[in-house]
């Protein structure tokens, strides 16, 4: 969603929404999660066409409020009205979440400027059902302000405004958690110092600093050339 | 008035602490603080500790709110005043987020889950009776902390030359040197006076909950945000008066219509968060601070 220009923080709530669409449609439509996954998606994208056309003008603390807002109201809800437990899908498997993370990259990609909101919140809640989809049990403290802050740091720590750039923050982010395991098993902290040393020392993310540091290598590699020929 | 009553001021004292918090930072540093829930789970984390630790009753709450004073100068020093120092204001809404992974992180790890139940507070849950209404010491402790604090941090903010020192230190950094500011130390005072706050309402959650909490409830926080948005920028007392009115008018319509159901308080909240947003549109000429 950083697509649009602005940092929001509504993805958990769209990632809730979907869960409890896919939800929903899974009580009727029995085994085949894909058709909830569908649903869900589908259901978030307009509800994100909603929210977008309700927050786009608004001043940077206000966007804030507001996205963080949707953010904490949707699993309150949920929680409240007790749409709260889902009975297992054994359809969720390894291919079936990269096939979704690539419908979900590509949708991203290729979405036009006032519909990048939209495809983000698709997004958003095609993970959302993703997630019910491997769980089953849908707890609403799962969508909560830690999922906000880890949703922020895969968005900026590689570089923001790149779909593509999320997957090397996820697999970052990963592979420092498993540096860091000896020291503590809380994923959290991890994300927390990354976010904050990428905000500090790499404002534009990894990816423009790794493309600078791979043109210097291939500069020194001709050069090498140049000078053995 | 009965029990309901003095049960709602107390809620209303914990969403009033943390809107103050989340207002003052927006109207000094310009940004919504997303540190506050994690000063929050600071507060209740440090009255965890101490009431495990079998400590006076009393050192509970203060611990707490210790906890978040110092917890609220490290995220300032750490995460916050790096990107000051580097003019990238744009940054310290996510720097907030990532101070607030690191707070949710540590308190996860020092305390495992399923230890999370607090000794009972003897002192604390005496009932006392003035009039028709009956209070705890705890209820009556919430809110004489939220109406002192609140007080004294609009009197700090809004009338002493420390408000300005800050406001100065944020937008025009030299020139508030030159002004004889510790611009170093003046911004990491704010921060942590604001995390202070949000974690003795932490503090006070946890002790009137009787168990540790991982990550700060969304209702009361939904009720922070809506005191936030219909109130003007800065405006402490008008924040804090929006916070105690909602608590009080919600614990009204559920003891006059208890058949509402529970999933109504946070869809109002929401809607009052979206209306207090809508009034500041349609009114785009009013002040954006006040004081009050």
């Amino acid at each position: 969603m950083l697509g649009t220009g602005r940092l929001t923080l509504a993805g958990p709530g769209f990632m809730a929404c979907g869960a409890y669409v896919a939800f929903l449609i899974g009580q009727h439509a029995h085994g085949s999660a894909w058709l909830c996954v569908v649903a869900g998606a589908t259901a978030t994208a307009l509800l994100g066409a909603v929210v977008d056309r309700c927050v786009n003008n608004l001043a940077a603390a206000q966007y804030t409020i507001a996205t963080l807002t949707f953010a904490l109201v949707v699993p309150a809800f949920a929680s409240a009205a007790h749409v709260a437990r889902g009975p297992v899908q054994p359809l969720g498997n390894v291919f079936y979440a990269i096939a979704c993370l690539i419908a979900g990259l590509v949708t991203l990609a290729f979405a036009r400027d006032n519909l990048r909101f939209a495809a983000g919140a698709a997004a958003a809640g095609l993970a959302g059902a993703l997630y019910w989809s491997f769980g089953g049990a849908i707890n609403p403290s799962a969508f909560g302000l830690d999922r906000v802050g880890v949703m922020v740091a895969i968005a900026l720590i590689a570089g923001a405004g790149f779909p593509a750039a999320v997957v090397l923050s996820a697999l970052v982010l990963a592979v420092l958690a498993k540096i860091a395991a000896p020291v503590t098993d809380q994923a959290l902290i991890v994300d927390g110092v990354a976010l904050i040393v990428a905000l500090v020392y790499l404002p534009a993310g990894i990816c423009p600093w790794l493309m600078v540091w791979w043109r210097a290598i291939l500069r020194s590699q001709k050069r090498l050339a140049g000078g053995t020929s | 008035m009965d029990a309901r009553a003095a049960e709602a001021l107390f809620n209303g004292s914990i969403v009033a602490l943390v809107a103050t918090a989340i207002t003052v930072v927006l109207d000094l540093f310009g940004f919504v603080n997303v540190a506050v829930p994690a000063s929050f789970v600071l507060g209740s984390a440090g009255a965890f500790a101490f009431a495990s630790a079998a400590a006076p009753e009393w050192q509970w709450v203060a611990a707490g709110a210790l906890v978040g004073l110092v917890g609220g100068v490290a995220i300032d020093r750490l995460a916050l005043d790096p990107l000051r120092r580097r003019g990238r204001d744009a940054a310290m809404l996510p720097a907030s987020i990532g101070a607030s992974l690191v707070v949710y992180g540590l308190s996860r790890a020092a305390f495992a889950p399923g230890s999370s139940a607090m000794p009972h507070a003897v002192a604390l849950s005496r009932v006392a009776v003035i009039g028709h209404l009956k209070f705890t010491g705890l209820e009556a402790l919430a809110f004489a902390v939220a109406v002192l604090s609140s007080t004294l941090l609009h009197i700090i903010v809004h009338r002493t030359r420390f408000g300005n020192g800050v406001r100065a230190a944020c937008e025009n950094p030299l020139a508030a040197q030159l002004m004889g500011m510790r611009i170093d130390r003046v911004p990491a005072a704010a921060m942590a006076a604001t995390s202070a706050m949000a974690a003795t309402a932490g503090a006070l959650y946890t002790v009137h909950a009787g168990s540790m909490t991982g990550g700060m409830p969304a209702v009361p926080l939904l009720g922070a945000f809506a005191a936030v948005a219909l109130a003007p920028v800065g405006s402490i007392g008008i924040a804090s008066v929006i916070a105690f009115v909602l608590s009080l008018v919600g614990a009204l319509l559920t003891a006059q219509a208890p058949w509402l159901p529970a999933f109504l308080t946070p869809v109002t909240l929401a809607v009052l968060v979206a209306a207090g947003i809508a009034w500041r549109r349609v009114r785009p000429n009013a002040p954006a601070t006040a004081e009050v």
